[in-house]
């Protein structure tokens, strides 16, 4: 028989990752419970805490909705659980094995760990668009129009980055799923000492001083500010710092965790 | 005509904390050959393979493939070799199509190479009832098959295949060492493989290179290394068993005697005495009903060698 006789070359590195990231969003079509799962958490908090508070909520926040005040909430924890998929894609990988087929190619190591960081942001983006839709069934004010939403959105997608490669460090690092999940554990008790039903100036004692010191408690004020009336720009500022530190601390960890993974591909 | 060589490797250490996994190892392997690394569980094979093919690093030590280096060029030597794990890694959600079309396209194939190849292979390892279906469906020598096409999609110029066929059933072991020689007769492709099984180093290899704790102890081809032991195995079936006894008692001087029952010895003789051994049984007077002489098999040199 003939055979073709194509030489092969370095890939092209977006070839490479394009190719990648739709393999790992396929894997999330065909596993629905990656995806679903955060989804129906996000929605479910969303509903309830809306359905439990709203009648107080004239109290809490005088001059907008609840729904517009919880909404930042929800898109971060759709972020941080959701976010996990990145962690979970390279797990999955690993622990087949998979991985290291993957690392016999002569693409670099670095698109191997950046392409379920990809389909994960897309997926969070997917997942916070849907929030966002549910939020604006349940009485949503924008006043800030298609701008606003496009900030909180963008906020979300910063933070959750950097959450989508924390969880991905995990797993090239301690290759467990106790491993992936201890980052999600990190971060949920801070979603609590923060301004998580309340403005912060109902916060007082340690509670006030944890949230103070507690960057999410920027990031949701940043996000909550982009959907009142007056704008405030220090609050969008602080809440791009916020984003942007985690976004970092991402970098930073996942740079450390290829170079480590990158020691020993096949352990 | 002396063929350039292909892969090489000097001194190849890999240490993991306190444990040496792999000491020192030399291997010079020339372009168009099969080799083959022999060694019991725990012997240093796949860590060898592993460095070879860039996927672990080295404690010390240095390889080459096709005259590149593992570790500084680590990039070109994965775009010039195949490699089978000893652990079949496929993504159980992937149809065989989608994996050898992104295996291809990671190997820098553009989408027509890619697909025309995998068409290809999809022909020559006789895949085509199953390559629409999801991997996690598909039987262990099915998945062995698929490990080899993906090693193949970019035409590799060196194969590395790590127990290929280990927990195969005998008709698909056959069938993929066909397919090895085959790759390394016809298309030129050099292989390095290891296995424990020494029916299978004894069919395919040129050359057979014996490692144990970590170390190489001797490479040669399969010929040389049983011939190097000398030793054949003398099988001599007598009439009752006093005359077994009496056989056993003129033979024993200077050679290893083991009576299997009562009326056969297996005697481990030189290359030259087995004639010798009869003449003397027959000045005796002791008849022979059966006789057999075995050549050294590989498993004796193994054996030997690593004192197992």
């Amino acid at each position: 028989m003939t055979t073709t006789t194509a030489t092969p070359s370095s890939p092209h590195t977006l070839a490479a990752l394009f190719a990648l990231t739709r393999r790992a969003l396929d894997t999330c079509r065909r596993t629905p419970s990656l995806v679903v799962g955060p989804v129906m958490m996000s929605a479910f908090f969303l509903v309830i805490y809306n359905g439990q508070l709203a009648e107080t909520a004239g109290v809490i926040v005088p001059d907008g909705s609840y729904v517009s005040f919880l909404l930042p909430l929800v898109l971060l924890t759709t972020a941080f659980s959701g976010g996990a998929i990145a962690g979970q894609l390279l797990l999955r990988d690993l622990d087949s094995r998979y991985h290291a087929c993957l690392a016999l190619t002569p693409a670099k190591r670095g698109v191997l760990a950046a392409a379920p960081t990809l389909a994960g942001i897309i997926v969070i983006t997917a997942q916070a668009v849907s929030m966002i839709l549910l939020a604006w069934a349940m009485g949503l004010d924008h006043p800030h129009g298609i701008v606003g939403i496009g900030v909180v959105l963008g906020l979300t997608t910063v933070a959750g980055t950097g959450f989508l490669l924390l969880a991905a460090t995990a797993a090239l690092v301690g290759r467990t799923v106790a491993a992936v999940s201890m980052v999600t554990y990190v971060f949920f008790p801070l979603s609590f000492l923060t301004t998580t039903l309340v403005p912060r100036e109902q916060l007082s004692g340690w509670m006030g001083v944890a949230a103070d010191l507690n960057p999410l408690t920027y990031l949701l004020g940043g996000m909550r500010d982009a959907l009142s009336p007056g704008w405030s720009g220090t609050a969008f500022v602080r809440g791009g710092v916020a984003a942007t530190l985690i976004l970092a601390l991402g970098l930073v960890a996942v740079s450390f965790g290829l170079r480590s993974s990158s020691e020993e591909v096949d352990r | 005509m002396t063929s350039q060589p292909c892969i090489t490797a000097e001194r190849l250490t890999k240490c993991y904390d306190d444990t040496i996994a792999v000491e020192g190892i030399h291997l010079e392997v020339a372009e168009g050959r099969i080799a083959c690394l022999l060694g019991p569980n725990g012997s240093g094979k796949t860590t060898t393979v592993g460095m070879l093919t860039t996927l672990r690093r080295p404690t010390s030590g240095h390889a080459t493939v096709c005259g590149h280096d593992v570790l500084t060029e680590s990039a070109t030597v994965r775009s010039l070799v195949g490699v089978t794990l000893q652990h079949t890694g496929l993504d159980e959600l992937m149809t065989g199509r989608e994996m050898l079309l992104l295996q291809g396209t990671l190997q820098g194939l553009n989408t027509t190479s890619a697909r025309r190849r995998v068409e290809e292979l999809v022909d020559l390892l006789d895949l085509e009832t199953h390559i629409g279906a999801r991997l996690g469906t598909w039987s262990g020598g099915l998945r062995r098959r698929m490990d080899l096409a993906a090693a193949l999609v970019h035409h590799p110029r060196v194969l590395f295949l790590d127990e290929p066929t280990t927990g195969l059933d005998p008709a698909s072991r056959r069938a993929l060492w066909a397919e090895i020689k085959r790759l390394n007769i016809e298309d030129g492709v050099t292989v390095l493989l290891t296995t424990q099984y020494l029916d299978e180093a004894d069919h395919l290899a040129d050359e057979v290179s014996i490692l144990a704790n970590g170390r190489l102890l001797i490479t040669a081809t399969p010929e040389d290394l049983k011939e190097s032991l000398g030793e054949r195995s003398l099988t001599l079936v007598l009439t009752d068993a006093e005359a077994t006894s009496r056989a056993a008692d003129l033979l024993r001087e200077g050679r290893a005697i083991e009576r299997s029952d009562a009326q056969t010895l297996r005697i481990a003789v030189e290359r030259d005495e087995p004639a010798r051994c009869v003449a003397e049984l027959a000045r005796a007077g002791l008849e022979i009903t059966a006789m057999t002489v075995a050549e050294p098999s590989l498993e004796d040199v193994f054996l030997q060698l690593t004192n197992a």
